[in-house]
């Protein structure tokens, strides 16, 4: 009777392995897919700044040998840039995505209209999923507070 | 500081403020170099009514022609920076990669006298009209990142450019 009463077997090894690892991934996905996602806005925000040329013709309505064309990338990088940081580095890392987001945002719609539906669009639309997830997620780990 | 519910301390804005002032340093650089970007003869260029109000580069040949420049030959494809950007669209059949150079682009090439005659343009626009190129003998499509290709839409033109040639490779003019 004694014996029927003593914890069960999982009780007293702790966790299931697939549990830790779910409880693993949970605690640290968030922080992955913003190191991911804070890399792809470091390689573009760096790509625009030091080759602004080669992105202009991505500027809605502006000739793309146009100077301003040039400047709106170059100011499109550079807060691409910060974001990535800002992301990588967990400083203020919800508010970071919910800008990229809203960034993204803007190139699938750009995109969208000026060639429709194509691979690049719906790649970035995944991209701004990742943003818009991460822009909800409280509580995340490598976060820079001080 | 506060955002929200989130807060950034002063190591995360020294590091953002580093950051910016990194970011601008690279923006300085891409300012001043913002043209290198174009490969000769750019097809945006060409298919863009608004003006280039950029320099001339002198250092590098326009396979542009312009109606007062003397018709000759330059430097060999070859010896130019963006030699290995170039893909051979005629005479024969496009690569799979000239034809990916070509998203977003149509060119016409037609045999005149000893040259070519030459149009290019943008998918979607009325192709403007055909540039003679004396002594020309191939036509190649200058494409420097493919990645901007989709479908059948060229997402950044300011990469595309048009250079032909005489038979032994050098750019004709």
């Amino acid at each position: 009777m004694s014996r029927a009463r003593g914890p069960a077997p999982h009780e007293q090894s702790g966790p299931a392995p697939h549990e830790q690892i779910s409880q693993l991934a949970a605690d640290w996905a968030p922080a992955l897919a913003r190191l991911l996602l804070g890399a792809v806005l470091a390689w573009f925000g760096c790509h625009e700044l030091v080759q602004p040329g080669l992105w202009t013709g991505y500027v809605p309505v502006l000739s793309p040998t146009s100077d301003l064309a040039v400047i709106l990338v170059l100011a499109h990088g550079w807060v691409l840039l910060l974001l990535a940081v800002a992301l990588i580095a967990g400083i203020v890392p919800r508010a970071a995505a919910a800008v990229a987001a809203v960034m993204l945002l803007e190139i699938v719609i750009s995109l969208a209209a000026t060639g429709g539906l194509s691979d690049l669009t719906l790649r970035d639309v995944g991209v701004l999923g990742l943003a818009v997830c991460l822009s909800g997620i409280p509580g995340q780990r490598l976060i820079l507070r001080r | 500081m506060r955002l929200g519910d989130e807060t950034a301390g002063r190591w995360g804005l020294a590091l953002l403020a580093a950051t910016g002032v990194a970011g601008f340093v690279l923006a300085i650089h891409g300012w001043s170099v913002r043209g290198s970007g174009l490969a000769p003869g750019s097809v945006a260029a060409s298919s863009q009514p608004a003006p280039d109000r950029r320099a001339p580069q002198t250092s590098r040949p326009s396979a542009r022609p312009s109606t007062s420049a003397p018709a000759g030959v330059g430097p060999l494809l070859n010896s130019e920076p963006y030699a290995n950007a170039a893909y051979l669209i005629w005479p024969g059949r496009p690569s799979a990669a000239a034809q990916q150079a070509l998203t977003g682009l149509k060119v016409s090439v037609h045999r005149l006298g000893t040259g070519l005659s030459v149009a290019a343009g943008v998918v979607g626009q009325s192709l403007p009209a055909s540039r003679p190129y004396p002594g020309g003998a191939r036509v190649y499509i200058v494409e420097s990142s493919l990645g901007d290709d989709s479908g059948n839409t060229d997402y950044s033109l300011g990469d595309d450019g048009l250079v032909v040639t005489s038979a032994d490779g050098r750019i004709v003019q």
